[in-house]
């Protein structure tokens, strides 16, 4: 491979730059002692992140994302094993077009999804319903967990189920002690990466959400359009953190380069 | 009464027929190759008797028990895949460990045969490692254990050398026959590589296009060929086309260029026969001797054995030769050929390949 | 191979994801459908009788089509700028040594994980009157600008967000070349030049055409960044649905929208999508 020249590098780091840029001015703003939002130039201050803990809103919307995220990332998956299993061990002729409908919640705009499940909700009464909400997540994540299942399953050895039971073992055990394991760095990259695609949406939480089921990011987003102050930039910042532990845990159970390109 | 007996095992894949009246008697104790190119359906033939294809028709019976449509575990054969297939997430110990969890063994049996399954293989040291931390040579001996450990009746082979370079699969081919020889355990090994079935095996099935074509021991095979693909698959071939004609109580045969006595049946008359001779068959001698002439085209050189390529009337002949340190055969010159006329065997088939 | 017969297992297995499937997507995204041909009174609300006057008014409103318009420039837009970037970067990081390779694709692609709420906030405060864009303006003597609550500051922040996803499907290509078939074409005595346009370039199309439906699908529909970064005035398509539902409660003409735009997001992938398989397909397999 040839070598990049100067020229290339030089662009490849204002590339970085621009791309590090919104979140480094928010984990440096969330520093400020002042009310405005401006870099700390004369000390930091730890006083939004002390405001943000205090701010009851923003504290129960966090615990709703957090008990959101996790319940919905564990339904996704829990749902995107076996269909997962369906789509790459069997050889049947709607199995494309099986694939195709799992992945589909990625080409609907949020948008639309938000709006019509509130058409939905509105319906049933469910507007208010902590489940319901969840589900809607569900939707939303599963394809990010069966795309990493599906990827897991693609790259193990399908012999070894066949070693397996040639030893003797029952379907079930060969499911339990064999096929599950192989599958476990799959099936946690695929409930991380969903966990926190739940954790960081809005655009359909802001229409399906109810003032009793208001997430962290819908909340943040209402603050932001409202008022202007470093109270968002150091829930930001938070935020920023949240992910960075996330990413961390995803980059050790996974490998965060497969898991962002494309589980290959 | 065979200990593995195939009868009359037929596979359809939807309306392809992939193998085709399959029979086979094996006795306890023996190794039994099943050899052809890619898509015989000897790979097939192995799943079948493993329980992981089903069978459209025929039976297997396994000492006795009739084992066509028995689920794959509960035969209890021990199978080396491929790939291997060994267990990532487990060490090697567990891996080899699984087949005797599945029979509820005590854990101190276990352990004392495990321990005397790898040392066999002489993996002891690498018990508690994992499959990723092995060489490919190394996890080929993990699965052959895995296998063996349970006490199968069979041991099913499915390429177990083929993912191995040259020189470890030639070790591992003799390790293999020495632990089989050991234990008994009567042994079927699917290869399309042929010197790999002929030199560990007791029978080599030839198998070509979903059928048996020859079942023989390696040296019968090997010297007497029935068909023009086989002699061709297995070692290299001169395929020598002529007439046959009655003389007495025997058969001479004319190949344009000169007239050979050969034994041959089965034919009439006038009959188009092709006759197969092996390279090393032929001697080389003085210009002007010998049955026939011919020119040296080309000359490739193996360390222990040379091939030289000949121009001669009945067309390019290959001829092998031991290296005995001297040789003289160079391009260009000219030798007579001469050989035993009954190295001729006799081909099924009429046309030439 | 499967050692499992019956041909009802993979429908047993899928059930509960078709379940959910059914009951999240397909059943709401029907009654948003039947929704955009009920009626709406402002004084009593969603009627149940039917019309057609939602689709004519959408599509005929001379501000509706103002709207739709920003909302189609701004995406395309974005999307070229996103090419013009992203190709380039990731052809770089393919050429790119070990460690920083990663580091640098890392760098690109994790802003992904984090809200879009939190990016879009970021940009909100680097391009106001006191961000850091409008300090070093002023320093280099340039004057400030107004570039938040303009088109540009949604397009800077859309770019932002929408470039992972041109260049994942671009790397994604590049991974596929066979280097080798690079040096073919250097041993054929040509150009570096004329090997990344008549080799690389075809080889990668369809990665960046992938990206480009993805990325303009994405910038169509977006609603925080126009939220945050276009203000009451500038509107794209999200936001005066957003108006319709929670502000006017006109549901029915918010569904109508809602729903024009995901068609035209549908039929701009299925069908681009599907020419672009059928050229690239037959060339490379």
């Amino acid at each position: 491979m040839n070598k990049n020249g100067p020229l290339s590098l030089a662009f490849s780091t204002l590339v970085i730059l621009f791309m590090l840029a919104p979140l480094v001015i928010v984990c440096l703003v969330a520093f400020t002692p002042t009310n405005t939002l401006a870099i700390p130039t004369d000390g930091v201050s730890l006083r939004w992140f002390k405001a943000v803990f205090n701010h009851s809103d923003l504290m129960t919307s966090f615990w709703n994302s957090l008990w959101l995220g996790l319940i919905s990332a564990s339904i996704a998956t829990a749902v995107s094993i076996p269909a997962g299993l369906a789509i790459t061990r069997y050889e049947f002729k709607a199995r494309g077009w099986l694939n195709g409908i799992f992945l589909s919640p990625l080409i609907i705009p949020h948008l639309v999804l938000g709006v019509a499940l509130l058409r939905m909700f509105s319906l049933i009464d469910a507007r208010g319903s902590f489940a319901w909400l969840a589900m809607a997540h569900v939707i939303i994540i599963i394809p990010y967990s069966l795309r990493l299942v599906i990827a897991a399953s693609v790259g193990t050895d399908r012999a070894c189920e066949h070693a397996a039971l040639s030893l003797g073992a029952s379907r079930l055990t060969v499911f339990r002690r064999v096929t599950v394991p192989m599958l476990l760095p799959g099936i946690t990259g695929g409930w991380l990466l969903a966990f926190i695609s739940s954790f960081d949406e809005v655009t359909m939480s802001i229409f399906v959400t109810a003032p009793s089921t208001v997430t962290l990011p819908v909340r943040m987003y209402m603050y932001a359009t409202e008022s202007i102050d470093p109270l968002m930039a150091a829930a930001s910042a938070l935020m920023v953190l949240f992910t960075a532990v996330v990413m961390l845990a995803l980059d050790r159970l996974y490998g965060l380069d497969k898991v962002l390109v494309g589980g290959k | 009464m065979s200990f593995l007996s195939l009868q009359g095992v037929t596979k359809f894949y939807d309306q392809i027929c992939v193998v085709s009246d399959f029979n086979l008697d094996v006795q306890k104790g023996e190794f039994v190759s099943l050899l052809g190119p890619s898509g015989c359906g000897k790979t097939t033939t192995l799943q079948m008797v493993a329980g992981f294809a089903d069978i459209t028709a025929g039976d297997i019976w396994l000492d006795g028990v009739n084992i066509t449509h028995s689920k794959p575990n509960t035969r209890g054969l021990g199978i080396v895949f491929q790939s291997y297939a060994l267990f990532p997430h487990m060490t090697v110990q567990a891996n080899v460990r699984f087949g005797l969890e599945m029979r509820r063994m005590p854990r101190h049996e276990q352990d004392k045969r495990i321990r005397a399954m790898l040392d066999m293989v002489h993996l002891l040291a690498f018990a508690d490692r994992f499959p990723r931390e092995l060489s490919g040579g190394q996890r080929q001996r993990v699965a052959l254990a895995r296998a063996l450990v349970i006490e199968p009746p069979i041991l099913l082979l499915d390429e177990p050398l083929s993912n191995l370079d040259a020189k470890l699969r030639e070790e591992m081919q003799f390790e293999l026959r020495k632990i089989q020889k050991t234990l008994g355990t009567t042994t079927i090994m699917v290869t399309h590589d042929q010197s790999e079935a002929m030199s560990i095996s007791d029978r080599v099935v030839v198998m070509e296009a979903g059928k048996i074509t020859q079942i023989d021991s390696p040296y019968a095979l090997y010297e007497k060929p029935q068909t023009a693909f086989i002699s061709k698959f297995v070692g290299k071939a001169n395929l020598l086309k002529g007439q046959a004609q009655q003389q007495g109580t025997g058969w001479i045969v004319n190949f344009g260029a000169l007239c050979l006595p050969a034994e041959l049946s089965g034919i009439e008359s006038n009959d188009k026969v092709v006759l197969s001779l092996r390279p090393e068959k032929i001697s080389l001698v003085e210009a002007g001797m010998g049955y026939l002439q011919g020119t040296v085209t080309q000359v490739f050189f193996f360390g222990d054995r040379w091939l030289f390529h000949l121009d001669t009337p009945l067309g390019e002949l290959i001829v092998a030769g031991t290296n005995v340190g001297v040789n003289e055969v160079q391009e260009g010159k000219v030798f007579g050929l001469t050989w035993q006329t009954h190295t001729m065997q006799q081909l099924k088939e009429c046309q030439a390949i | 191979m499967s050692v499992y017969k019956k041909t009802s297992t993979p429908w047993l297995l899928s059930a509960p994801a078709l379940l959910i499937f059914f009951m999240m997507l397909l059943v709401p995204l029907g009654l948003t459908f039947i929704l955009t041909f009920n009626v709406f009174d402002y004084a009593t609300g969603i009627k149940n009788e039917f019309t057609l006057e939602h689709y004519i008014h959408v599509l005929s409103d001379e501000y509706y089509y103002g709207i739709f318009w920003r909302t189609f420039w701004i995406s395309l837009v974005t999307t070229a700028i996103c090419i013009l970037i992203g190709a380039p970067q990731a052809y770089i990081l393919s050429r790119m040594k070990s460690p920083w390779k990663s580091i640098f694709l890392l760098i690109i692609l994790a802003p992904l994980l984090v809200s879009v709420v939190v990016r879009a906030f970021g940009w909100s405060i680097l391009l106001g009157p006191q961000g850091l864009v409008n300090v070093m303006a002023k320093m280099l003597g340039m004057g400030t600008f107004k570039i938040l609550y303009t088109e540009t500051a949604i397009i800077i922040a859309l770019v932002h967000i929408m470039m992972p996803f041109m260049v994942i499907p671009i790397w994604t290509s590049l991974q596929k070349l066979d280097p080798a078939v690079q040096d073919a074409a250097l041993s054929l005595s040509a150009s570096p030049f004329t090997t990344l346009r008549r080799i690389i370039f075809p080889q990668v199309l369809p990665g960046m055409l992938a990206g480009s439906l993805i990325v303009f699908g994405l910038s169509a529909s977006s609603f925080a960044i126009p939220g945050l970064l276009g203000g009451r005035r500038l509107k794209m398509a999200a936001t005066i649905v957003y108006d319709e539902y929670l502000h006017e409660l006109n549901w029915p003409l918010g569904a109508t929208i809602a729903i024009i735009l995901l068609v035209a997001n549908l039929v701009i992938m299925l069908s681009y999508n599907r020419a672009v398989e059928r050229r690239y397909r037959k060339a490379l397999g």
